[in-house]
Order: structure tokens, then C-alpha cells, then sequence
């Protein structure tokens, strides 16, 4: 860094034209390391005038103009296009705590008026540098703010030059000023003639705020102030997702039929409040004023409504905002400008929502971790066993292998995807687990993770050829690509449908955000999942940390097939769900389908005669065992209506707690009773919800500790993913369950949130949340 | 549970920190250390009215005070007045526009400063404990210790123009308190960038 620095001043611009009609040029006037020059500078007392330099300025301008030709009496929009170098940013109207809006001064023929500028929709950039948010709201990349410019009806015909000096406030690391001479040709005449910039300005102009169809809202002082800040409540009816310029006039209280909400549940994801510059703005703010002569008195802000935002739960469903007005002189506001911001669940910004990078390494670790699920360990090991035989003989098959493998997982993983992002689009809430919740997929994976295990039991084989899984080596060698392709794709069905609740912690995150990103993560998981075989087949010399392949293969593949035939027990047990006791007959089907299996494993595959009958025999045992138990049975057609679920927990914790029902409305009951909540979101087909958070309630300590503290337990049931829990899940950025909140007993605080808990993590929860 | 931690830290952090300046309450005392190594400390000037400064010449609006030489002006004026001047530096190390001490020496002197002192404070620490949010956000504090003014340097909110021309609160705060009279502006929005805390 330079021993020296000094300061330039503005120098006069110094303009570049570029060819053509639209054109733009940049300068920035500040701010460089200066070399000795700037000492003589100084020593000679002209530290002001040091050195005037050009500095590349990070932002580049230009003028766009919607028509190229227009008739008088015409409105024509103009275009001011900034754009960004990566990580800098300009600002919006009203900056914010720090910065300064963006200004065009412009420089119009006689006849030719400027409207407002309209801004388009900025981003809000919360930085927590001391106790509180500072909070500005920005443009990255690329703004365009639009502005209709008026013909007069007597203007002559003849081409018009437009011009306008743009100058703004630019920062990263550092805040540079900057400014830009733009200009663009527009000429007078008998017709109107969109210009090539119509399309791109018009594509901008979806981006500002709508001035009509907005909710409507309505805002109150929540109670008087304390000092000199005041909150402010905003309600709306939530109604389309988009954002809206609205002015507000602020009751002086609550009024009657406000909604009862004091509960914050989320800090200004799901919808949110940009204030528009105060309106006794100063100079700099107001539209092309010019600045070397403010009047005094002018230009302090009498109130400032602050950048931070608290989401407050509504039993009736409604938008409730708190926002902290700031004021520094005068009366309190009696209404306020600015812009609600409505998103719709895949727009709001999850709470705590952790950077790209390290979404990606859990979701890489989740797919590993994928791999030694029991309904998928059995299935890779073999293949990876399969490797052990091959990789002496063929080197550069398994690669090719290794490779068709991942691709056959990646495509499914991206199938996986797409089907999430089309029942999204569709209007279905979706979680990580949805399959589970459907009886037909749970119906159908029972029948084919029984079938694995027969398979693996050596019971009947499978493959193109027939052949012994065994010797699965030799038959993708021959067989190969369209076989791993297709391993690919099997581990896929297997891993997400046995271990989506565990899968989900990993990705659930993804499941609120662009499609691209749901599947990029999803295409993360995938790769975790094919990396050991990937790997493998590109270093076989690490095989030899492998065991020795040998008689024990076959004894290994049987071993597998009992996980397996548990997993498809605990599958046929979720069907309790939606069958209640009716479930049993999806069990007698499966003893159809494994004589079916035998059937045709012994007659069929092994068979030397009559074949064509045990086609036969082994097809009609399983027409019988359809029509027997499935069809008359089970009725999968005819689930049981919801209201016979009830939450099982209750009833299973005879020495404890009792567990309500959850609903918002009773969090903020409790809570208004001065009582911690804990909320417990599970499901049936949770596995970890059952394993560990369930045991974890169960746990003495923790429900001695409960009792004492007078926690409200509240159980919020997923298993059927009732749209009320969805939406809560997701208003925390989660798609899955287990989710534990705990509410503290102090109203204003707002809940902690965990994705797993031990009986400490919680009993130490618990203390924090008995604290008033 | 990453994300649960991250959440219960920056409760407890929001909770410990919110502690700024506050007008007419005792503004919080300070111990630092300026950049020729002297110790700065605020209950030393008890008894003389304290302008406090949130500096970083790197940022326009700053840069716009003090090449016109306006602020220079102000802090001999005051200084004539028995006021102390302390410019604070929270840049951190993390920023190009951090100062050694030995660049900050000479940014002093190329400067022209009348000020008293230059405080190095690129841990934020005193930044922080007033709450300064912007470049440059003042504050005057009375000769009881008193915090008297909190806010913008004046009424321009502006990187361009003389600020002669504009209504400058600190000028106006010390004015009515050597009078003795009532401070008409106590708080006002602050302007500028954003101050460059270090991480």
C-alpha cells in the first residue's frame, strides 16, 4: 500500500463518445494512491486540487431509449442502464443507513420533459456491524432505472439529442463516486418506432414495483415509543407474490379487529417493508436537483424507518411486519411510502440459509453417506465386489463402467429434480419424502425391496442374461453399459426412497430455492453417492484395501438380503398410515410374490423343461395374490380419511408430558400464558424423527425438565405433510422433518431452531428458553 | 444444528452489543490510542466540550468536507473555543482504505488538520461502542460528559458542493452549549458510507 494518499478532485469529464445512437462513458473522480507528486502537492497547500487522475470507475452507463423515432405529444421511456462489475453495488431511492441513490441530472431540448425516476424493485443488504442491522438496499450486476420522457405536442420535427449526467455512489470494499455523461438520439417526426432497446426496457419494466394491485395493508404504531424509536406494525392479507408501491397512513393504535400476533417467527423472509426516502428528502434524493446550492434547513430527515424487519405469526393468516422508525425531530409520521415485498415460499430467503459451497459439501457428504444406507449397501457392495473380479483383467472397462454408473445416477438424481420442481410449479408443497407419503410408491418399493431380497437371496436372478448376480463382474463386461446405467439408476430409487428423511437434512434447503440450484444439489448428491465406485474405477490398485473376492461374496450377498427384507417390512409398516389395520394384507402379498419369485427363479430361469407353464404358474400365483389380498385386501384405492390419524405420541408417554396438537394459534396461546414452547414437527416414515428425537422427549431428564419448566409440548405431525405444517416448515427454509423449535418464554425473543437434538442440546435449549 | 448456532449466536451477540450512544445519556468513556502512539482517553477531557468524528477520507462524502477545507476551518474555530476534535478511524486492516499509523501521519499533515488527535481505531471498538454507522457520523459530547449531539455533520447529504453552504450541526451544537442554551438538533439521520469495520 502506498505510504502516500491523497484525494483528487472532480476533474471535468472527460467525454469518450462511442459510435451510434446509444452510447455511454464512464469516469470516476476520486480516490487513488498517489505517487511523490502529491507530496509536492502539499507542500505547496494545493492538497486540494492533487493530482487529478481518471479512475476507472466499476460501473458502466448508458442511455437507452424505448423509441427511436416519436411523434410530439408522445411519451417516450428513457433508460438510464447501469451496470455493475461483480461485488460492487449502487443504490436504490433510499439507500439505506449508509450510501447515496443514484442521481440523473438531465440536459433536455426545449419542448422535452423528465418524469420520475422509477426504480426497480433493489436488494436489501443487512450487515450486523454493531448491535444493530444496518441495513441498505442495493442494486448488484445491472439496474436500469426508467424514466418517461414527454414531448411537448408543438415539439418540431427534427432529431432531438437527449443527454443526461449520471452520477452515483458505488461501493465494495470501498465507496467510490462516480459519474457518467450519457446520451441518445431520438428523432421528431410523423410516426412512432420502437427502438432494438424496446424489448430489453419493457423485460425491466416487470422489475419495479407494481402501482396497481396491491393488497391492501394497513399500518399502526404498535404502542408509544420508547426514546426515539417506535415500532411500527404493517398487516396485508398475503395475496399475490410480487411487490408493490403502496402508501400507508399509520393508525395511532392497533385496531379492533387487528390480529392478535406478537410472535416473531421469521426475520422479514416471507414478505417485507422498503421504505421510500423520506419525503422531505434532501436535495440529493429529489430528482436532478441541483446541489451546489442547498437551501438551509433542508436536507436532515426527520424520521427514518429502519432497515430491519420481524415477520409476526397471524392466526388468521395474514402479513404482520415490525418495522423501527427511527425519529429525529418533529412529530411521529402519520403515514409512510414505500414498497411491500410479497414472495412466494421458493423466493423468501430461508432463515440461516448457509452459502452455496456449503449446501453443496452436505449435500456431497449426504450422497456418501447414501451409500451404506441398508437398502442401498447391498446393492453397491455388490457392485463394487463386482469390481474385484474385474478390474485385473479389464482396467479401462471399469472406468467406462465407472463412468456410465455416475451417469446413470446423475440422470435419475436430475429426474428426481425436475419432478420436484414440476410438482412445485404445479402448486403441490413438496418435501424430501414425498414419495413416502404416497401409498401406491410405498405399496410398490414394499414389492420391489422384497424382490432384492429374494434376488439376494439367491431365491431368482436378475440381469439381462440371467446370470448369477454373482458373477455381476463377467455379466457387465458384456452387458455393461446399458447394466451400470441402469445400477445407476437403481441405487438412485433405492437411496432417496429408504433414505430421503436423512437425505433431506442435506438438501432440504435447496427445496426453497431456483430450480437451477435444486438441480445443481441435486446433481451434488448424486456424484456423493457415485464417488466411491467412481474412484474405484479410476485407482483399481485401491482395491486392494478391498478383501479378497472368494466363496465369502456369496455369503455376503445373502447376509444383505435381511436388512433388505426389513426395509421392506418397516415399508409395509408405513401403510398403517393410510390402511390402518388393513396394512397386514400388503405382508400376505409379499408371500405371493416371493412363491411367484421361486416360481420362476426354479422353473423358469433353472428349469430344462415346461418352462413356458412356470411362466405361467408364477404369473397366475400373483394375479391370485393381487386379487386376494391387494384388490379386495388392502383396497389401496380407499385409504382412511385423515381425521382417524391421531398423533400417536399422547398416548405413548404414560410417565410425561402430554403432546398437543400443533397449530400457530396454540404456540401463541402458550406463549401468551408465559410459557416455553417446544414444537415438535415428525413424521411416521422419519426414521431419525423416531430414533432419536423421539427417544430424546422420552428421555427422564428431559421431560423432568419440561414438567419444571412448565413447557407446552406441541406435536406437529408431517406424516401426511398437511399443507399448515408445510408451510411452517418451510417458513424456516426446511423441507423435511425432524425440525424442533423452542420458543422462549419471552415474547420478543424469537424461536430456536433444530434440525437434531441430544438430551443435552435440549435440556440446555429448554434453560435458555425458561429465561425471561 | 449449524444453523441453530449461528441463530443463538447472533441473538446473544444483538442482545450484548446493542449499547450505543445515547443523546442526553453519559457518553460511553473510551480508552485508545491515536496514531502517534499517544493514549487517548474521553473522561480525560472532562470538562471540555469532545467532538467525536467517524473518519475514513476514502469515502466521498468525507473527502467532499475536507478538500474544500471546510471542516480544517471548523476544527481550528472550535479549537480556539477550547473544544477537543478526535477524528476516529474504525477502518479495518481488512480494507484498502485502512491507514498506518505512519500513513494516517501523513494524511494528517497533507490534511492540514486542526483536529486534536487521530484515533486509531481499527479493531472498531470505539466505533462500535458509539454506534457509528457512516462516514462521517459525529458526535458532541458536553463538558458534563454528556452526549449533547448525535448524527450527521450537517444538513448536505452530499458528495458535491461547498459545505460552508450547508447548516452544520456541530458548529450549531457547540455554539448553543458555550451560550448555554438548549440544543435545538440533538439527533439527526447520519449520511455517508458505511463505516468499514474490520472482520
Amino acid at each position: 500500500m502506498s505510504a502516500l494518499r491523497q484525494k483528487s478532485v472532480s476533474n471535468p469529464p472527460r467525454l469518450r463518445h462511442l459510435t451510434g445512437v446509444i452510447f455511454g462513458k464512464r469516469k470516476a473522480t476520486v480516490l487513488m494512491r498517489f505517487p511523490a507528486i502529491c507530496r509536492v502537492g502539499a507542500i505547496l497547500g494545493l492538497f486540494v486540487l492533487c493530482c487529478p487522475a481518471v479512475h476507472a470507475a466499476h460501473t458502466q452507463v448508458r442511455l437507452l431509449l424505448a423509441s427511436e423515432a416519436a411523434k410530439p405529444g408522445d411519451t417516450v421511456l428513457a433508460a438510464v442502464d447501469l451496470k455493475m462489475d461483480p461485488e460492487w453495488h449502487t443504490y436504490w431511492k433510499n439507500p439505506g443507513a449508509s450510501g447515496m441513490s443514484t442521481k440523473i441530472e438531465w440536459q433536455l431540448p426545449k419542448g422535452v420533459t423528465a418524469g420520475q425516476i422509477q426504480w426497480p424493485v433493489p436488494e436489501k443488504l443487512t450487515e450486523k456491524v454493531t448491535g444493530e442491522d444496518f441495513t441498505t438496499y442495493i442494486y448488484t450486476n445491472e439496474t436500469m432505472l426508467v424514466v418517461p420522457l414527454t414531448l411537448a405536442p408543438d415539439l418540431p420535427a427534427g432529431p432531438l439529442e437527449i443527454k443526461a449526467k449520471v452520477s452515483w455512489l458505488e461501493c465494495k470494499l470501498e465507496c467510490i463516486k462516480a459519474d457518467g455523461e450519457v446520451k441518445a438520439t431520438l428523432t421528431v417526426g410523423q410516426e412512432t418506432r420502437p427502438s432494438v432497446a424496446a424489448s430489453l426496457i419493457k423485460e425491466w419494466q416487470k422489475k419495479l414495483p407494481q402501482t396497481t394491485g396491491a393488497p391492501t395493508a394497513r399500518a399502526w404504531w404498535e404502542k408509544a415509543a420508547s426514546g426515539d424509536t417506535r415500532p411500527l406494525i404493517i398487516e396485508w392479507t398475503p395475496n399475490q407474490a410480487g411487490a408493490f408501491d403502496v402508501k400507508l397512513t399509520i393508525l395511532p393504535g392497533p385496531p379492533k379487529d387487528a390480529s392478535a400476533a406478537s410472535v416473531v417467527i421469521n426475520q422479514g423472509a416471507i414478505a417485507d417493508f422498503y421504505p421510500d426516502p423520506v419525503p422531505e428528502a434532501p436535495p440529493s434524493l429529489a430528482l436532478g436537483t441541483d446541489l451546489s446550492s442547498p437551501s438551509v434547513g433542508s436536507g436532515a430527515d426527520p424520521y427514518e424507518v429502519q432497515g430491519a424487519t420481524e415477520s409476526l405469526s397471524s392466526p388468521s393468516g395474514k402479513v404482520v411486519l415490525r418495522k423501527q422508525v427511527k425519529k429525529y425531530s418533529g412529530e411521529w409520521p402519520r403515514e409512510v411510502t414505500g414498497v411491500l415485498i410479497e414472495r412466494t415460499a421458493n423466493q423468501s430467503a430461508s432463515a440461516g440459509s448457509e452459502p452455496l459451497w456449503k449446501m453443496l459439501l452436505f449435500a456431497f457428504i449426504g450422497g456418501l453417506i447414501l451409500n451404506v444406507m441398508p437398502c442401498v449397501l447391498p446393492v453397491i457392495a455388490l457392485k463394487i465386489l463386482g469390481f474385484v473380479n474385474q478390474s485385473k483383467e479389464h482396467p479401462g472397462r471399469v472406468r467406462v463402467l465407472g463412468l456410465v454408473y455416475v451417469l446413470g445416477v446423475l440422470v435419475s438424481f436430475l429426474i428426481l429434480g425436475a419432478i420436484v420442481i414440476g410438482l412445485r410449479a404445479a402448486g403441490s408443497s413438496v418435501g424430501l419424502g414425498f414419495q413416502l407419503a404416497n401409498p401406491y410408491f410405498v405399496v410398490a418399493m414394499s414389492c420391489l425391496t422384497t424382490l432384492i431380497a429374494l434376488n439376494l437371496f439367491g431365491v431368482f436372478e436378475v440381469g439381462v442374461g440371467g446370470r448369477a448376480v454373482g458373477a455381476a463382474a463377467e455379466l457387465s463386461s458384456r452387458h455393461g453399459t446399458a447394466g451400470a446405467f441402469f445400477n445407476g439408476f437403481f441405487a438412485t430409487v433405492l437411496a432417496t426412497s429408504c433414505s430421503a428423511p436423512i437425505l433431506a437434512q442435506a438438501i432440504g434447503f435447496a427445496f426453497d430455492k431456483d430450480p437451477a440450484i435444486i438441480l445443481l444439489i441435486m446433481a451434488t448428491v448424486g456424484i456423493g453417492l457415485a464417488a466411491p465406485y467412481l474412484v474405484l474405477s479410476w485407482q483399481p490398485s485401491w482395491l486392494r484395501f478391498l478383501p479378497k473376492p472368494g466363496l465369502w461374496m456369496d455369503k455376503f450377498k445373502v447376509a444383505m438380503g435381511f436388512p433388505m427384507l426389513g426395509w421392506a417390512l418397516w415399508l409395509c409398516s408405513l401403510l398403517v398410515i393410510h390402511y390402518g389395520e388393513r396394512w397386514w394384507w400388503m405382508t400376505i402379498f409379499l408371500v405371493f410374490i416371493g412363491v411367484a419369485a421361486w416360481i420362476y427363479g426354479e422353473f423358469v430361469q433353472r428349469g430344462q423343461k415346461l418352462r413356458w407353464l412356470g411362466w405361467l404358474v408364477s404369473a397366475l400365483v400373483l394375479a391370485i395374490g393381487y386379487v386376494y389380498a391387494i384388490d379386495r385386501g388392502l383396497q389401496p384405492g380407499q385409504p382412511l380419511v385423515q381425521s382417524s390419524l391421531a398423533a400417536e405420541r399422547p398416548s405413548e408417554s404414560p410417565k410425561g408430558i402430554t403432546w398437543q396438537d400443533w397449530s400457530s394459534e396454540a404456540v401463541a396461546a402458550a406463549r401468551a400464558d408465559g410459557h416455553p414452547v417446544v414444537v415438535d414437527f415428525t413424521a411416521k416414515w422419519c426414521l431419525t424423527c423416531n430414533t432419536v428425537i423421539k427417544p430424546t422427549f422420552e428421555n427422564d431428564a428431559v421431560q423432568k425438565k419440561m414438567k419444571d419448566l412448565g413447557v407446552v409440548a406441541l406435536l406437529a405431525n408431517y406424516t401426511l405433510q398437511p399443507p399448515a405444517i408445510t408451510a411452517e416448515l418451510r417458513r424456516y427454509g426446511r423441507a423435511a422433518v425432524p425440525f424442533v423449535l423452542v420458543y422462549p418464554r419471552d415474547t420478543n425473543a424469537p424461536p430456536m431452531a433444530f434440525d437434531w437434538i441430544s438430551p443435552s442440546t435440549i435440556s440446555n435449549a429448554l434453560d435458555k428458553a425458561a429465561q425471561n | 444444528m449449524k444453523r441453530a448456532i449461528a441463530f443463538l449466536s447472533l441473538i446473544s451477540f444483538a442482545v450484548s452489543v446493542f449499547a450505543a450512544a445515547e443523546v442526553g445519556k453519559p457518553a460511553p468513556d473510551f480508552t485508545a490510542t491515536d496514531i502517534n502512539g499517544k493514549t487517548i482517553k474521553l473522561s480525560d477531557y472532562k470538562g471540555k466540550i469532545v467532538v467525536l468524528e467517524s473518519y475514513n477520507l476514502d469515502c466521498p462524502f468525507c473527502h467532499n468536507q475536507y478538500r474544500s477545507g471546510a471542516v480544517q476551518e471548523l476544527q481550528k474555530e472550535l479549537a480556539a473555543k477550547g473544544v477537543v476534535w478526535l477524528l476516529v478511524d474504525s477502518v479495518g486492516k481488512n480494507f484498502p482504505s485502512y491507514r498506518t499509523p505512519e500513513a494516517a501521519r501523513k494524511e494528517w499533515a497533507a490534511q492540514k488538520m486542526n483536529a486534536t488527535a487521530w484515533i486509531d481505531d481499527h479493531t472498531g471498538a470505539v466505533g462500535k461502542k458509539y454506534g457509528m454507522r457512516t462516514t462521517p457520523h459525529v458526535f458532541v459530547v458536553d463538558a458534563n460528559g454528556t452526549l449533547a449531539y448525535e448524527g450527521a455533520m450537517d444538513n448536505q447529504p452530499s458528495t458535491e458542493g461547498d459545505p460552508r453552504k450547508a447548516r452544520n450541526y456541530v458548529r450549531e451544537t457547540v455554539q448553543k452549549l458555550m451560550a448555554g442554551e438548549k440544543v435545538e438538533v440533538t439527533q439527526t439521520r447520519p449520511y455517508g458510507c458505511g463505516v468499514k469495520y474490520g472482520s
